[in-house]
């Protein structure tokens, strides 16, 4: 067609083969003679023609639209043009050929399978193949890219494919489609160079020695810099092009070649994507890596996910797991070194502050000015700032200080201490002391009134209270502290006032003036008033459940670390207990007698407060007692949704006890009669439901016989039976020390109140079956069994001594528990 | 879906009046430096979002203005456009579906709602540069087509979001390559909004000229040994050369073929 009008000028020539390619494009059918007739042309002398030649075969062999079947006969006729065409040294022309020959491969291959006595078609293909595979390691890029997907196609066709004949795709070609006994095809031959192709494809992914040298080159060959880099990059792309068009030629490999399948995924995952970055970090670099980390990990979760049951999954799942945290750290590691230097960087920039500073006339402080003396003569009264102001910037001596926050100063000042040179300072400190002599000694040549006026406007002047009366000092003298240094200056600005002579910088003999005393009555109100806030604090917080309130931080957990409901919970019932632990000395003499203890010891206390009028125990402090009194009222009023107070309040009390113990022998422990009264206080509200009750029960840190009386009379309730009983069950389960006191109850119950035989009978029976065992004289041992009970259980709630005696008394088969009557801790 | 802030924007105004649009910018990318370089030397290319609705309409848009050969895909089940709320969203299928069918139907069902969240403007867009929208997963590679890609294949395949990229690398895998041909796919993160579309419709046409500008380069150049080599190498370097610049769109590449 086209090659027949050799005389038209090459621009009509492509425009005819233009259309004969549209011709094609919209009907397949013209394919194979169009590519006949354009054969002469593509070897004919116009590389224009010649380039689009190459183009037309290579999309000749890809189109879906031409058959397999008619591709092969094509194929055949091709190979010559082809194989002129591998000659030329256009990438374009030799990318298209490369990409053309690795459609026609296997066509060929099955050809040749097929026609036993065509050697010579099989010669063209091999010599094609060596020139592909010279030009795979020094070709253009391009033309490189297509070497490697010729490349899989030799490996897909000469290594064995899927072994059960029932799977095999039939269009597919493979050593197995060759017949035996060819006399062209060699299997073991094939195979072999298979197999050397396969380590040739699988060598880009291993660390490759030219990227060492380059490195090197580079790093020696500093003067050369410039070269050097480019061609260290231009290396390091290729290899990330290369690099990224192997892996996404693996994976049909490995999912139709399972005899190497083995051999691949190792070499993936050997591959280390990320070490790109550690040769040189440029921004391509890190591009890179990712590009080739994120191909790498869709190549191999293709992989797993073709086959989740094969043998690579677990392997590949742990590589792409470490890979996440590889690339994760390298980051990180990355985000850091970049914030840390860029020298040049800062460099630059600090010059440029330094010029505008040395623009704006600043001597800033390596060496200060002795005394700025044109200062001291103009305005002879010198401030405080003039005084400690170093340098002779305008803008810097008239900036009030005062305006910025506080926080920012002492942020200021905490930074410009650390970075401050040590002679730096040294000179600072020395230029202002002679500053300081200098002044002291001059005597003053402006009039002193002159002076004070201005300063003391300046300064919101407020009398000394030690001069004034004293009604605005409230609960706690406010101000004193914040402005020592005011008053100070106030107070020599007044000293001034009343003395001319003497000079207004002198700071003379001051102390504090002692803040008003509180009287008795103040002290304890505003006690009191500090005590109620955080109680209104602790309240603010009530809103949220118990269980999301438990801390989740473990042992990790530092008390009151954060000020939430348990940090002020914390603090509160540490206050009532340890917190007044130094104090309580001497309260207890002024205050004991008069004081809270008096008023608090009304009533039902007496039970517990027995021993207060005889002994000489020490007796808390009113403060104490005040928290602990409002603290009681406190769970009571909520007990349900205030349980964890409780519980922290009362294992501080046991625990201060036992710490005072130690310290005071003769002090009045608390733990009993405050849980006691907790607990008085909480019975008669308890209902059949609040199993949450339990909980309190089992975390206090002491159980007493007492409480277990009252866990006993719960049991009586036929209302609330079930909770009693359910009580002591537990605490016998799961408190094995107060197991013994629990079953005396229960052993109680079950020999005085039958009506709770139905529920006491598993329990006992379990933990004291001797109680069921003996029936001789039923009645009897009934009756004698009751009083002595009784004494055990009506024993005078006095000292844990006392206590276990009685019960000690009380049975003989008890005898043996009397040792953990005590308590559980 | 495609993530349409809450209160109309401008962009939907804008996008409704695409046609006007559409010739002016015809207009002045034919005057300017690619009008010729497109038809030159034209790298072809392929766009791909999740429901061939926004993004990857708006870089086929901002594409084919430039004169370059242009196609552009979802990978997406099926084409899902906001509803009245995020639990109804609007479903019409792939390749069937035509842009004007969704026009009509959401003009229907709420002209206001849609054109307020410019869901009606971004249609009226897309049904005058194509019929409808296609899935990436049905394009049979190499068969002719009709439009600017006569023979059915691109040289570079730009995806507008990773996941996107992460399937059309994957189902390339899959396909095992019949075409035996190199194509180049090139991730442009996008977040999925008018705003952003555009930001990015503008950041791929920037990368289009540039490769092919490094194309045109590496075409003239005559090697000791080679002559008009191809861009493939060139890639990476343009890549993160243009990734400099473009910050806000993170970038991914992979050579995969055919």
């Amino acid at each position: 067609m086209a090659a027949a009008q050799g005389l038209s000028s090459v621009e009509d020539q492509l425009q005819q083969l233009g259309s004969a390619r549209a011709l094609v494009l919209t009907d397949p059918v013209y394919w194979p003679q169009v590519l006949h007739g354009i054969l002469p042309i593509v070897s004919g002398p116009v590389v224009e023609l010649r380039r689009w030649g190459a183009d037309f075969l290579a999309e000749t062999f890809s189109t879906p639209v031409v058959e397999a079947g008619e591709k092969l006969k094509l194929a055949v006729a091709c190979l010559d043009t082809m194989v002129r065409l591998m000659d030329e040294r256009e990438s374009g022309i030799l990318k298209s050929v490369v990409q053309c020959s690795a459609s026609v491969y296997p066509l060929i291959f099955r050809y040749i399978c097929n026609n036993r006595e065509d050697a010579a078609t099989w010669k063209k293909m091999d010599v094609l193949k060596s020139k592909i595979l010279s030009l795979w390691d020094t070709g253009p890029v391009g033309v490189r890219l297509c070497c490697i997907k010729f490349v899989q196609r030799v490996i897909l066709v000469q290594s064995r494919g899927v072994t059960d004949p029932r799977l095999a795709d039939r269009s597919e070609v493979s050593l197995s489609t060759v017949p035996t006994n060819h006399p062209v095809l060699s299997l073991p031959a094939l195979d072999a160079e298979a197999q050397g192709l396969l380590d040739r494809l699988l060598s880009v992914l291993h660390e490759d020695p030219r990227q060492e040298n380059t490195v090197t080159t580079t790093t020696t060959t500093t003067n050369d810099g410039e070269s050097s880099r480019i061609t260290g990059i231009l290396i390091i792309n290729s290899d990330a092009t290369l690099i990224t068009a192997t892996l996404n030629n693996l994976a049909q490999l490995v999912k139709t070649r399972n005899p190497i399948a083995a051999k691949i995924v190792s070499a993936v995952l050997s591959f280390n994507p990320l070490a790109i970055v550690s040769r040189s970090n440029t921004i391509q670099n890190r591009l890179m890596m990712q590009c080739m980390e994120k191909t790498v990990r869709v190549l191999l979760l293709n992989i797993v996910r073709a086959n989740p049951q094969g043998p690579f999954t677990a392997k590949v799942s742990q590589h792409l797991t470490r890979l996440t945290r590889m690339k994760a750290d390298l980051l990180e590691e990355l985000s850091r070194k970049r914030a840390a230097p860029t020298p040049d960087n800062d460099a630059v920039k600090r010059l440029k502050t330094d010029q505008q500073q040395q623009h704006a006339v600043v001597t800033p402080t390596p060496t200060p000015p002795p005394v700025p003396p044109q200062q001291q003569i103009i305005n002879g009264p010198m401030s405080y700032a003039q005084l400690y102001s170093l340098s002779t910037d305008v803008a810097m001596t008239s900036f009030d200080g005062q305006q910025l926050p506080l926080e920012l100063i002492l942020e200021i000042i905490n930074r410009s201490m650390y970075n401050v040179q040590q002679h730096n300072l040294d000179a600072a400190i020395s230029a202002v002391r002679n500053r300081y002599a200098a002044i002291l000694s001059a005597p003053p040549p402006a009039p002193p009134q002159a002076l004070a006026q201005p300063s003391s406007q300046s300064l919101s002047y407020a009398p000394p209270p030690a001069t004034t009366d004293e009604p605005h000092t409230g609960p706690l003298p406010h101000t004193v502290e914040n402005k020592i240094g005011k008053q100070e200056e106030e107070d020599k600005v007044e000293s001034n006032d009343e003395d001319e002579e003497e000079s207004e910088l002198q700071l003379g003999k001051f102390c504090l003036p002692p803040p008003p005393t509180l009287s008795r009555e103040d002290l304890r109100e505003s006690s009191f008033d500090a005590v109620n806030r955080i109680f209104s604090v602790i309240d603010q917080f009530d809103k949220t459940s118990l269980v999301s309130r438990k801390s989740k931080l473990g042992v990790m957990r530092l008390a009151a670390s954060n000020w939430d409901r348990e940090g002020w919970t914390t603090l509160i019932t540490r206050l009532a207990t340890r917190g007044m632990g130094g104090i309580q000395g001497e309260d207890i003499k002024s205050d004991a007698s008069d004081d809270y203890g008096g008023d608090d010891g009304d009533g039902d206390d007496d039970g517990y407060d027995e021993e207060e009028g005889s002994s000489k125990l020490q007796k808390p402090s009113a403060l104490s007692n005040f928290i602990r009194d409002k603290l009681y009222t406190c769970i009571i009023e909520d007990f349900r949704g205030r349980m964890d107070i409780a519980i922290s309040w009362l294992n501080e009390e046991w625990y201060n006890d036992r710490i005072m113990a130690k310290a005071q022998p003769n002090r009045q422990p608390q733990y009993k009669i405050w849980m006691m009264k907790v607990m008085d206080g909480i019975f008669p509200f308890l209902e059949g439901k609040d199993r949450m009750f339990m909980r309190l029960l089992s975390e206090i840190p002491e159980i007493t016989v007492e409480l277990l009386q009252k866990v006993k009379m719960l049991c009586l309730d036929p209302d609330r039976a079930v909770l009693g009983i359910q009580m002591l069950h537990f605490l016998a389960m799961l408190r094995p020390p107060v197991r013994n006191m629990c079953m005396d109850v229960l052993e109680d119950l079950w020999l005085n109140h039958t009506e709770l035989r139905g529920q006491t009978h598993k329990l006992i029976l379990k933990w004291r079956p001797e109680v069921l065992a003996p029936k001789p004289a039923a009645p009897l041992d009934e009756n004698a069994g009751t009083p002595e009970i009784q004494v055990a259980v009506s024993a005078p709630s006095g000292s844990v001594n006392g206590n276990s005696a009685a019960t000690a008394i009380a049975t003989a088969s008890l005898s043996d528990n009397t040792n953990n009557t005590a308590m559980a801790t | 879906m495609m993530q349409i802030p809450p209160q109309p924007l401008p962009t939907g105004a804008l996008a409704a009046e695409a046609a006007p649009e559409v010739q002016q910018r015809h207009d002045e990318e034919s005057r300017g430096q690619n009008g010729g370089s497109g038809k030159d030397f034209p790298l072809k290319f392929c766009t791909v979002c999740a429901s061939n609705q926004n993004r990857s309409m708006e870089a086929h848009l901002v594409l084919s203005l430039s004169q370059y050969p242009v196609i552009s895909f979802g990978t997406g089940s099926a084409v899902r456009l906001p509803g009245p709320s995020i639990d109804k969203p609007n479903i019409y299928s792939f390749n069937s579906t035509t842009y004007d069918e969704m026009y009509n139907s959401l003009k229907e069902k709420d002209p206001r709602l849609y054109h307020a969240n410019g869901l009606l403007g971004m249609l009226d867009r897309n049904r005058r540069i194509k019929g409808c929208p296609e899935r990436w997963q049905d394009w049979k590679v190499g068969v002719p087509r009709k439009d600017g890609v006569e023979d059915g294949v691109v040289d570079v395949v730009v995806t507008c979001e990773e996941r996107c990229w992460d399937i059309v690398v994957d189902d390339l895998t899959n396909r095992n390559s019949p075409l035996n041909r190199l194509v180049h796919i090139i991730n442009v993160d996008i977040k999925d909004n008018h705003e952003e579309a555009l930001v990015g419709g503008k950041g791929i046409l920037e990368l289009a000229n540039m490769l092919s500008e490094a194309a045109r380069e590496e075409r003239e150049k005559a090697g000791p040994n080679f002559a008009r080599e191809t861009v493939d190498g060139r890639v990476p370097e343009v890549l993160a050369k243009w990734q400099e610049r473009f910050p806000g769109l993170p970038a991914l590449w992979t050579v995969g073929y055919f």
